[in-house]
């Protein structure tokens, strides 16, 4: 799994880590009862504060993606199959889009204020941009 | 031996290496597979013949002092010539096959020459070792009047080497461990971003019940030895043998891996041994098919002089050369990343 952050990017640290790892589960990279790495060894090779990377399992677990459990630390949960599942169909949509005409960035805007979702329940801008991401990634495969 | 006449083509390259390939199997099945066969079958044969004009019990121990001091019926010496005979070619064909059958990557190295050299001369000592034993207590009616075969089995074990050497000699020189290969692209990183990867080296499917299976069989050879009383010290060394088989197999089967930009870093599960490779030592990264039968010798945690290995499957991995040119190969999934990773850091420290 490759973690990337900018630290140029006005996008905040503990986001930008969060969206690696919602981009690991969209590709499959991470399934449902896979560990992820503990927050020590992250922001040891990142060169940032821990306290970052467990603000980013925070938000993951309040997304419902990872379980954070006593001892054996952030556990990916059964929902990690349904947004990889997602994925062909995001892809669909970003096929769709794109024969239309439309733009990603209006495309995630309609997304994002698709009903079903609120600030609430965790449906961050956040995830619709990471999983778009990874769809630009993987143009043909 | 190799292909004199250099190839103009990819094509011909390719075709050329798969006729080098193919010659040296050819060989080797002959000295390391259908030799062995012939020599055990033949000497069973005789073996099977000789059965009914051996002594019962016969000997099938001698001492250090020439005369026997272990006896058995003699169908031992038919179960001993088939289990080792056979066994033993059988477990050094699998070897050469693991190294071949796999479609990725085909190789050949001395490595699989040695294997098959030594099982032509295993099975010549042990056909000789075999009918020497029982040959000398043909028509003898006690078997404690067995005379002192120790100067048969030296040079039962004489022809081994002879065998070896021969067979080693006549199998063509055919090395394909050295295939040009493109080093990794690096992953494009800006001043301002930092990336680390994570991953694992985990044993294969294959490796795992290999080892299981192995772990379990010497889990009952102790159990087997500690049901017949022994003394309290060789208890104690069986003990301590076979939990140190253990530890070991569980340490170096399973490796959690870090490339950030200090460089790579694998750590066993059980906490020790880490391996570090640091990014200032690295000359050269690739992402590539790594074939642990070929290129080290086996599975696992492997050394040879010159490559270092933490190879717990066949398939894709990260290769990386040091600036004294030692290779350090690691087993990992996305190895294309890792690799890209890895080759960025190590430029970066080249400033």
């Amino acid at each position: 799994m490759l973690i990337t952050i900018d630290t140029a990017n006005e996008r905040p640290l503990y986001e930008q880590i969060a969206d690696a790892a919602r981009q690991a589960v969209a590709r499959g990279e991470l399934r449902a009862n896979d560990k992820l790495p503990a927050a020590n060894e992250i922001a040891l090779g990142l060169e940032i504060n821990k306290h970052t990377v467990l603000r980013a399992y925070q938000i993951l677990r309040d997304e419902g993606l990872v379980d954070l459990r006593r001892g054996r630390g952030a556990v990916v949960t059964d929902l990690a199959t349904e947004l990889a599942a997602l994925k062909t169909e995001v892809e669909a949509l970003a096929r769709r889009a794109q024969v239309l005409g439309v733009s990603r960035a209006a495309l995630i805007s309609l997304v994002t204020s698709a009903p079903g979702g609120s600030a609430s329940d965790g449906w961050e801008a956040g995830a619709s941009e990471s999983m778009l991401e990874v769809t630009e990634e993987t143009p043909d495969e | 031996m190799n292909n004199a006449a250099s190839p103009t083509t990819p094509d011909q390259a390719g075709r050329t290496r798969e006729n080098e390939l193919a010659r040296a199997i050819s060989f080797a099945r002959w000295v390391g597979l259908i030799l062995p066969l012939v020599v055990t079958t033949a000497s069973t044969v005789l073996l099977l013949v000789w059965l009914p004009k051996m002594p019962d019990p016969a000997a099938v121990h001698w001492g250090v002092t020439g005369a026997p001091d272990g006896f058995g019926p003699a169908s031992s010496y038919i179960w001993l010539n088939v289990l080792t005979g056979y066994g033993l070619t059988i477990l050094m064909w699998t070897m050469i096959w693991m190294s071949i059958a796999k479609l990725s990557v085909r190789l050949w190295s001395p490595y699989q020459r040695f294997l098959a050299a030594f099982a032509a001369g295993f099975s010549v000592f042990m056909g000789l070792t075999n009918l020497a034993s029982a040959g000398v207590q043909l028509g003898l009616s006690d078997a404690k009047d067995a005379p002192n075969i120790s100067w048969m089995i030296g040079a039962a074990f004489l022809a081994w080497i002879l065998v070896s050497v021969i067979a080693w000699m006549v199998q063509p020189r055919v090395d394909l461990r050295d295939q040009l290969s493109l080093p990794a692209a690096q992953l494009e990183l800006s001043e301002s971003e930092r990336a680390i990867w994570i991953g694992e080296a985990r044993p294969g499917r294959l490796y795992f019940w290999a080892m299981g299976i192995g772990l379990v069989c010497i889990l009952i050879g102790a159990v087997a030895v500690f049901a017949v009383p022994t003394d309290a010290i060789a208890r104690g060394i069986m003990a301590a043998a076979v939990l140190l088989v253990f530890v070991l197999s569980v340490m170096c089967s399973w490796f959690r891996v870090r490339i950030d930009q200090r460089g790579l870093e694998a750590r066993s599960i059980v906490g020790w041994p880490t391996f570090r490779l640091p990014a200032e030592e690295i000359a050269r990264v690739e992402a590539t098919e790594i074939n642990p039968f070929a290129e080290f010798g086996g599975w696992g945690m492997r050394w040879a002089p010159g490559r270092f290995g933490l190879v717990l499957r066949t398939g894709e991995g990260v290769v990386a050369t040091r600036k004294d040119g030692r290779i350090f190969a690691i087993t990992v999934d996305d190895s294309q990343r890792a690799a890209s990773l890895l080759a960025r850091v190590a430029k970066g420290k080249r400033k």
